[in-house]
This record gives structure tokens, C-alpha cells and sequence, in this order.
């Protein structure tokens, strides 16, 4: 009886507990995004531009934080992109919709809730601690205008998950 | 037994990755303002041929293709009659060249060329008639005008 009380204890401690170790957490984000734009997009017909502005559906992805090692177990989700086809007018902006839901309630989720503009560079998309899963992600795309010529443009957006211990 | 699960989860993924994708299509418009134009030739300067007659409107034209790719073209469904010319002369659009005047007939003229990727609205044209003293009197009739943006 006492060692199955001190093995449960032992389980809760390094539930509850941060370690050092980086390499537990995982990231999977399920989604994708594809837009077609056409003639029903002018804005008032001939003679109009394109609508430069689109956004995708509040939970066109969603991301889940898993394997991390309890409640207190930081950790923070970069986002940067690498384009295939890409024009330099349009930029992509990317949003967190939802907090998800954790385990036990417990846990935290903070940032993102507002759009921030998906470059090249890696930036801190948002931060939390503890499991998260389906995070609802939007994605928008802004400066589609006549100028860009017709074709496909595609790019893939990096969410990477980084332990803050 | 921790341990063991602790190990397996060394490999989990640190990154993950969403496809975005915008696919734009071709887009070629344009929109003549209002239904119809009536000319009529009903005057002459003594000595002189009928009077030449116009009337003016406007065109909107959007399209997202490459430089000089495009080109307006206008053509009647059947020839105009004997002695009687119609005569187009189209305002091109930031970018491009308009032919001037230019007499249209069934077979397909040019009347814009060189067209940019444009987006603009209430481009003058404007229809001419004219008539020989040879023609006659000629009865009304119509004639439907077909302009196109077409590839260069």
C-alpha cells in the first residue's frame, strides 16, 4: 500500500512539476488554408480592384502542446514562414481564435489573440504552460490587389514549440 | 516505468507546419456604360458631304494581366451598309495605347493594345458615323458591338 501511494505520489510530482528536460513537448498544428480568388472578388465590377483582404475561418487550424511535463511546464510557440511561390505584396498575418482546452482545466494560454504578421523571421506567436489542445488558429491575407499576376502562391507556416522551463 | 515513457518521448516534434495557399485567376473585364448608342446623319453643309455625327461614353475595364498582354478589339455583327462608315475611337488605359479612330467593321480591329494589369473606370469612347452623299437615304438599323479584351 505505501509503495503504490509513494509511486502515485512520485507520478503527480512529475506531473505538477517542470523538469529541465526540452525534448518531451510536442507540437502539432492539423490545417490548412487555400484561397482562390476571382472575378466575383472586385470590388464593384469592371473597373474595380480586387478585395486586398481575406480571412480564413477562425478555426481553419488548430494547435495542440503535448508530452509536456505538468501544469507548470512553460513553454512558448514561435512562428516564422518559408515560401514556395510567393509575391512580395501579400503578407499573412496569423491570429490564435481559441484558448483550446488543457488538461484538468489547469494549465495557462496567453498572446496571439491579435494578428501579427507571419514573416521569415521567427517571432513569439503565443506562450502557455501545461498541455493545450485545439487552439483555433486564423490566418488572413492582405494586399491582394490586380497587380498581382494570376497564378498560384503558396507558402508554409512554421509553428515551432520552444520549452521555457 | 516513467522512465520508460519519458524516453519514448525524447523523439516527439518540436515544430509543425500549416499550408497557406491563395490561387488568384485571371481576370479580365470590362463593362461599356449603358445599353445603346443612336446616331443619325441628318445634315450637310452645302457642297460638303453629310455632317459627321458622335456620341460619347465610357468603358470600365479591370484585369490582372501581365504587361502588354492584352489588347480591346470591337466588331459589328454584319457590315454597315453601303457609303455609311462607323468610326470608334477608345481612350487606352494607364499603360496602353489607343489606336485613334478607327473604323469598325465585321471582322475584329484593334482599337486599345499594349494593356497592363489596370483597374480603372469612365474611360472615354467615342462613336462616329459618317455618310456619303452617295449613300442615300438609309433606313434605321442597329448593329450590336462587341469589345473585347483578348490576348495580344
Amino acid at each position: 500500500m505505501k509503495i503504490k501511494a509513494a509511486l502515485i505520489a512520485m507520478i503527480l510530482l512529475l506531473w505538477l512539476i517542470p523538469r529541465n528536460e526540452a525534448f518531451c513537448m510536442s507540437v502539432n498544428a492539423d490545417g490548412s488554408w487555400s484561397k482562390t480568388i476571382t472575378t466575383s472578388n472586385l470590388t464593384s465590377g469592371a473597373g474595380s480592384n480586387l478585395t486586398s483582404t481575406y480571412e480564413s475561418s477562425t478555426n481553419q487550424a488548430n494547435v495542440d502542446i503535448s508530452l509536456t511535463l505538468g501544469i507548470l511546464d512553460s513553454w512558448k510557440v514561435n512562428v516564422h514562414k518559408v515560401d514556395g511561390t510567393w509575391h512580395s505584396d501579400v503578407h499573412l498575418y496569423i491570429r490564435r481564435s481559441s484558448d483550446g482546452w488543457t488538461d484538468l482545466g489547469l494549465g495557462t494560454i496567453s498572446g496571439g489573440s491579435s494578428y501579427i504578421e507571419v514573416t521569415g523571421v521567427a517571432q513569439t506567436f503565443f506562450t502557455g504552460s501545461g498541455n493545450r489542445y485545439d487552439a483555433d488558429v486564423q490566418l488572413k491575407l492582405t494586399g491582394i490587389s490586380l497587380s498581382i499576376p494570376a497564378g498560384t502562391y503558396s507558402t508554409t507556416v512554421y509553428l515551432t514549440l520552444v520549452d521555457t522551463f | 516505468m516513467v522512465c520508460s515513457i519519458m524516453q519514448v518521448s525524447a523523439y516527439a516534434a518540436m515544430s509543425d507546419t500549416i499550408s497557406v495557399s491563395f490561387t488568384i485567376d485571371p481576370i479580365n473585364e470590362i463593362n461599356i456604360a449603358g445599353t445603346s448608342v443612336t446616331l443619325t446623319v441628318n445634315a450637310a453643309v452645302a457642297g460638303s458631304q453629310p455632317t459627321q455625327v458622335s456620341q460619347s461614353t465610357t468603358y470600365s475595364i479591370s484585369t490582372n494581366c501581365t504587361a502588354n498582354s492584352k489588347k480591346l478589339t470591337a466588331v459589328i455583327n454584319s457590315a454597315m451598309p453601303s457609303g455609311i462608315t462607323l468610326s470608334l475611337n477608345v481612350t487606352a488605359p494607364t499603360g496602353a495605347s489607343s489606336t485613334g479612330t478607327t473604323t469598325i467593321t465585321n471582322v475584329a480591329a484593334d482599337v486599345v493594345t499594349g494593356i497592363d494589369a489596370v483597374a480603372q473606370s469612365d474611360i472615354a469612347m467615342t462613336f462616329y458615323l459618317n455618310a456619303t452623299a452617295a449613300a442615300g437615304v438609309v433606313s434605321a438599323a442597329s448593329k450590336t458591338l462587341t469589345f473585347t479584351l483578348v490576348d495580344a
